[in-house]
């Protein structure tokens, strides 16, 4: 109930502002021109038979998760940082809540804020869709995919906002992080076959790209809630830690 | 120990433990892996022909993967691999990158990139650009001790398995049957004393022109000595072909054609109808996971039919009917007459030893529609199962069929996505931002 709470009230902060409307909508733009462009160039150039299934796995991967990848850091910088910068953090303190609770309300409500950046992309297969209908099921596994990978990105950005005062250090230090993780693997020459494999196995991009293809693996949703639950963890143990480390 | 000592201590182990018990959970789900696969042709999960193949190995298997770095067929490649070998053990793969190992490339004689080497029991088959189909047939080449010859008659205006023509040809069927580890030749019996010896099957595909009382005689003898026939007629076919069949077992009446105003092809004339009454009991029609697609097919009415012995397996809906071949155009939404027969099969007997089957089309093997729904997977289950290989009865890997994920987007339609995606969704978020400063500024 306390959580419930909290989240509300994050969400209401969130919603007072300009902020959220213009980072939404300027994802939404850069997304939709992405789409556009790149519908164009496929049904232009053909890219081989199964142009849709092609496109879909290229936009997905490509634009929607690429981009994901720079805007969850405007976010999640503020998460905690700020409000430690501002003094608020020892205000919330002093409330009789749980540090899971108030963890767990700062990643709920960031969730919901990029849902909505989400569910602003849904606009794209429903544009392709009234063109010609097409077998909608590859979604489920598109956007499940995309939830679980925006959560990971949530989660690391949290965690990174709770170990400093400094929003671009925040920011910053959770694109780098969110970076290395999504190109692990994307210079297979530079590193042997045997350890290419363990790091596609740590690899966003690689466990993304699979959902992108329309298919759910229970290995890649494991990765993710992993991944999810290390940060979260990670999180908490840097938000107790004021208590041994006497820091706000 | 200091407060802060102690929770470095705690926080340390407590990340190395949670991290360790994670990766231990990551390597068992990657062992053990279930996947939904939800993309349209279920193009990630084997087909029930594959697993069947995979599953019936007399032997282990070895693959060597001859790739390049970043290429992206690899991880497809690799999915593929790790697909088959989730389904059985005796098949071990191993990926070489060319450019790292020249030496062994050149051992093994290669130099193209995603190039696969299969080997068993000291055969070896080279597959150049690798996907489930091609792999399942060097699978069963490396794997198969005897080669099963199926031989199509040719000379009376049969459908050929050389003819490429992309409508009437049969090049397709032919290399599905390759595929699946047949020597596919044709037979010209006018000028063959008799029907090879060497033959599992014999295919008479859609004849034209009567057969000389003596090629009748060569077929009755192949019959005879246990061999196995697959007889395709069509309305066109000729009377003595006709007799041949009632011979065997078979009428087909003349001048007839199956209509079928209820599973007619949408949009399409009323003679190009989905079959759809399979025997789920008999092998060929009960593996098929799609319906068959007929054109202008001829119904069979089997004579004296046992069931010990024959077995009417396909069968159009109740609303079909056999309408003389000059009335097509009146009568196909004429009153239904009840299913009409369009595939037959009949086990040995005393006259013959070996196996039949007679389908009323030869169309559904064409080049033209053989990608349709089952019409593969019929023709080749027939042949298995006339060849007395049960085991590889089963739906194949579908193709993917060109022009089902292409389209096109008009000039009026790319505006449109343009003027949505791009200006009108974002604006609006725009604007109630705006809104909100302009609030917040007053406020």
């Amino acid at each position: 109930m306390k959580t419930v709470a909290l989240i509300r009230k994050e969400l209401a902060s969130y919603f007072a502002g300009p902020l959220v409307y213009v980072v939404v909508g300027a994802f939404l733009l850069a997304t939709g021109y992405r789409f556009y462009t790149t519908l164009n160039s496929y049904v232009t150039f053909g890219f081989g038979i199964n142009i849709l299934e092609n496109f879909w796995q290229d936009f997905f991967v490509n634009h929607i998760g690429f981009y994901l990848l720079i805007v969850v850091p405007l976010f999640t910088m503020r998460l905690i940082a700020e409000e430690r910068r501002l003094g608020t953090i020892e205000l919330l303190y002093t409330y009789p809540l749980r540090d899971t609770e108030i963890m767990l309300a700062k990643f709920a409500a960031c969730l919901l804020i990029f849902l909505l950046f989400l569910a602003g992309t849904a606009l794209y297969p429903a544009i392709v869709y009234a063109i010609q209908p097409f077998d909608p099921s590859p979604f489920l596994a598109r956007y499940l995919g995309a939830v679980l990978f925006l959560a990971s990105c949530i989660a690391c950005g949290l965690f990174v906002s709770s170990l400093t005062d400094s929003q671009v250090v925040a920011s910053s230090c959770t694109f780098v992080v969110l970076l290395l993780f999504w190109i692990l693997t994307w210079n297979e020459a530079a590193v042997s076959s045997t350890f290419l494999t363990v790091l596609s196995q740590l690899s966003t991009f690689d466990h993304f790209f699979s959902f992108a293809r329309g298919v759910i693996d229970l290995k890649d949703v494991t990765y993710f809630v992993l991944f999810i639950g290390l940060f979260l963890f990670l999180t908490l143990r840097s938000m107790e830690s004021r208590r041994w480390r006497g820091r706000r | 120990m200091s407060p802060g000592r102690s929770g470095w201590a705690s926080l340390a182990l407590g990340t190395i433990g949670l991290i360790g018990c994670g990766l231990l959970v990551l390597l068992l789900t990657y062992r053990h892996n279930v996947r939904l696969d939800l993309s349209p042709q279920r193009t990630y999960t084997l087909s029930s022909h594959a697993k069947k193949i995979l599953s019936d190995l007399p032997r282990e298997v070895r693959l060597t993967v001859f790739v390049r770095s970043e290429d992206p067929r690899t991880p497809q490649l690799k999915d593929l691999l790790w697909r088959i070998t989730q389904q059985t053990p005796r098949v071990t793969y191993e990926f070489i990158d060319l450019n790292r190992s020249p030496a062994l490339a050149r051992r093994y004689g290669i130099d193209r990139y995603g190039a696969v080497v299969v080997e068993s029991g000291g055969r070896r088959r080279d597959v150049s650009n690798p996907s489930e189909t091609l792999l399942m047939g060097a699978l069963l080449a490396v794997t198969r001790d005897h080669e099963r010859m199926v031989y199509f008659v040719t000379g009376h205006g049969e459908r050929s398995p050389d003819d490429g023509d992309r409508k009437a040809g049969m090049s397709v069927a032919k290399s599905t049957l390759e595929d699946d580890q047949f020597v596919v030749r044709t037979l010209p019996l006018m000028r063959a004393e008799s029907v090879p010896i060497d033959a599992t099957v014999l295919v008479m595909a859609g004849p034209r022109k009567d057969y000389l009382p003596g090629e009748i005689t060569q077929i009755e003898g192949y019959l005879h000595r246990g061999g196995n026939l697959l007889l395709l007629v069509d309305p066109e076919t000729p009377s003595s072909i006709a007799a041949f069949a009632a011979s065997l077992g078979v009428a087909t009446p003349v001048d007839r054609v199956v209509v079928d105003p209820e599973r007619r092809l949408a949009g399409g004339e009323a003679v190009t109808v989905m079959v759809a009454d399979l025997l789920p009991s008999f092998l060929v029609s009960g593996t098929l996971e799609s319906p068959p697609v007929f054109s202008y097919a001829r119904p069979l009415e089997i004579i004296e039919p046992t069931a010990t012995s024959t077995l009417a397996f396909l069968k159009t809906s109740s609303a079909s009917s056999a309408v003389p071949e000059n009335g097509v155009r009146a009568e196909s939404g004429g009153r239904p007459t009840g299913p009409q027969i369009v595939g037959a099969a009949f086990y040995p007997a005393p006259e013959r030893h070996g196996r039949l089957i007679v389908i009323g089309d030869s169309d559904f093997a064409t080049n033209g529609i053989i990608d349709y729904l089952g019409n593969k997977d019929l023709l080749v289950n027939s042949i298995n199962w006339l060849a007395r290989d049960e085991s590889l009865l089963a739906a194949r890997a579908q193709s993917k069929e060109v022009g089902r994920e292409q389209f096109f987007v008009t000039e009026t339609q790319g505006a449109w996505s343009f003027w949505l995606a791009t200006v009108l969704q974002p604006a609006i978020f725009f604007a109630v931002g705006f809104f909100v400063f302009l609030r917040r500024r007053r406020a």
